[in-house]
């Protein structure tokens, strides 16, 4: 895992303990858990990515905007790459 | 004490004051924008009560172009609006005067306050562009990415021309000179740094407030409270005298007139649209919000129907039912009535309101809206349209009984198990259907649209993609084939609460067309 991977996730990570709202803690999830299983609902997704935004200076473009993007903390850490123009 | 609610101003704002017999401060209790409002309107009321209990008036306000303000797309409205309740509250004699704003309604408190009025910014956005950053994500994620329709753009709850986008947008967020001010921030949240100066508090309970639905929504008590502590301390004078605000209890609309009015003996809080040209054979159409929304309706959609149907030559009514809008007293744990028999007392008022016979009635009504039109009430209406309906049980629940949440119904598979469906859908008797309803999760939709049938000249269904799936696997297209009257509308599109335009549009459009042919209305 490289340093910015592990950043990212470190940030996903604070920003959804921050802001999820999460029926479980961030910590007992894995990276491949269902976030919406777990409470996540749509405002907070926005805030959660909001967070994230700040915390990594970028900003999700719009076609990123759609459930899939929120569904883990590795899709929305696949999300951060592709906000930077990562493949 | 007294409470007033009417308009005022040109464009009129609509209001409700709540005086206290004397007072130096009012408050300006700004509205959020969209779908934030709706869910913050009963706990907005709350603060109004606590701040009336403590000698302190204030106004709740729609400004010109929103909810039931007279329409207007000026893109400074909002900000105007704030600045027109103001000065309602110094009309009445305030010589005091505090805006508070939540959440987007900070942004128009910032902007309209002045030089020595306090200020309260509870849960405020870092500036108009970070608000509309944040709530296009949020539209699009709710409503996906094609949200402009015929040039407008649709958040969650409210509609937005360019212009109006614009205003907004370049609202930074600043406290007026000499302001005394308070933040109220939510926990982990920063405030802008154009606000270092104000008194700054960080307490938790807005998100269980306002990030959620009108149905989940919890009064956030504590903040409410510690707001009423913050601007009761700074009441300059306790005995100034207060006489009664100059609001219009009408609004002339040119083709129509509406007119606020108290229903039943429950005192429904209700707003009458009526065309000029009204008689006593003029056609009534009820108008239900879903939810436990007030009379408005998502994205305004029901003053926008409102107002077109008085133009087509139909009344209409909008009502508060209990538990919503200016409707009955506010408190933190006032019980949930969704799909109690209030529910449908609270109908039966409205109909006998309405002043027509049935041959002259139609009811509609949005999700819990349309179980309520659905339902048999004080008189059998020509027309039903029933939008996105979810629920089809007969027999009240009883309150609190009601969790929020859509129960897909269980899909049948196998020959057999299909077989039984089928002829359980075509012959059961209504007995058994009810007791199947009362124990399972989901209500049979047999008896509910058998009843609308036989009491309706027509009764329109129109479903989005989620209720179209619930009414499918209930079996209700097939119910439907075999009863006269019933018309089924498929809609594709996700948008069950209404937030989109086009989706409003459409709905309004169908409604005026049932109610045109319905009454024999040229339109």
């Amino acid at each position: 895992m490289s340093d910015n991977t592990y950043g990212d996730r470190l940030a996903i990570r604070e920003a959804l303990q921050q802001f999820g709202r999460l029926n479980q803690a961030v910590s007992d999830l894995s990276d491949e858990a269902d976030l919406f299983a777990a409470g996540f609902t749509s405002h907070a997704t926005v805030n959660v990515m909001l967070a994230i935004e700040d915390a990594l200076g970028i900003e999700f473009p719009d076609e990123l905007l759609n459930r899939s993007t929120f569904v883990s903390i590795d899709a929305l850490a696949h999300a951060v790459g592709m906000s930077r123009g990562e493949r | 004490m007294a409470r007033h609610h009417g308009w005022f101003g040109d464009p009129a704002i609509w209001a409700a004051v709540q005086l206290p017999t004397a007072g130096s401060l009012g408050v300006v209790i700004c509205t959020p924008l969209g779908q934030e409002g709706v869910v913050a309107y009963r706990g907005l009321r709350l603060l109004a009560d606590q701040l009336e209990q403590r000698g302190i008036a204030s106004v709740r306000y729609d400004p010109p172009g929103r909810g039931d303000g007279a329409p207007s797309d000026d893109p400074q409205a909002p900000v105007n609006g704030a600045r027109s309740a103001a000065a309602l509250l110094r009309a009445a004699g305030c010589t005091q005067v505090a805006f508070v704003g939540l959440s987007s309604a900070a942004l128009l408190a910032s902007a309209a306050a002045e030089p020595g009025d306090l200020v309260v910014l509870w849960s405020p956005p870092q500036s108009g562009r970070q608000w509309l950053r944040r709530a296009r994500s949020l539209a699009t994620i709710m409503i996906g990415a094609d949200r402009t329709f015929e040039g407008v753009e649709s958040l969650i709850g409210i509609d937005l021309t360019p212009d109006q986008a614009t205003a907004l947008a370049s609202i930074s967020l600043t406290l007026p000179g000499e302001a005394d001010a308070l933040v109220v921030r939510r926990p982990g949240e920063s405030a802008p740094s154009a606000l270092a100066a104000a008194e700054q508090l960080e307490l938790a309970g807005t998100a269980e407030f306002l990030d959620t639905s009108s149905v989940s929504s919890v009064m956030p008590t504590e903040i409410i409270a510690t707001i009423v502590d913050w601007l009761a301390a700074r009441v300059i004078d306790s005995a100034q005298v207060l006489s009664a605000p100059p609001v219009a209890d009408e609004l002339d609309l040119g083709n129509a007139v509406e007119r606020v009015r108290w229903i039943g003996p429950q005192r429904l809080f209700a707003i009458e649209c009526l065309p000029k040209a009204a008689t006593p054979a003029t056609p009534m159409v009820v108008l239900h919000a879903g939810a436990s929304e007030h009379r408005v309706g998502a994205g305004d959609y029901q003053v926008e129907l409102a107002r077109l149907l008085a133009g087509d030559g139909a009344g209409s009514l909008r009502v508060d039912r209990r538990g919503a809008g200016e409707t009955g007293e506010v408190s933190a744990d006032e019980p949930s009535l969704f799909y109690t028999q209030a529910w449908l007392e609270d109908q039966d008022a409205i109909v006998q309101a309405s002043g027509v016979t049935g041959e002259r009635l139609a009811l509609t009504g949005l999700c819990a809206g349309a179980w309520m039109a659905g339902l048999p009430t004080a008189a059998e209406p020509r027309l039903v349209v029933g939008i996105h309906p979810l629920e089809y049980r007969v027999d009240p629940a009883a309150p609190n009984e009601f969790v929020e949440e859509v129960v897909m119904p269980r899909e049948v598979s196998g020959r057999v198990m299909l077989w039984v469906q089928r002829m359980y859908r075509r012959w059961a008797p209504a007995w058994l259907r009810r007791l199947r309803a009362r124990t399972g999760s989901k209500a049979d939709p047999a008896a509910f649209l058998t009843g609308l049938s036989k009491r309706t000249w027509r009764t329109t269904l129109i479903f989005s993609e989620i209720d179209q799936e619930v009414f499918r696997r209930l079996g209700g297209p097939e119910i439907s084939q075999r009863l006269p009257g019933i018309v089924l509308v498929d809609v594709p599109t996700i948008d069950h609460p209404m937030f989109a335009r086009r989706t409003r549009v459409g709905v309004v459009e169908r409604i005026r067309a049932d109610v045109r042919e319905a009454f024999d209305l040229a339109g």
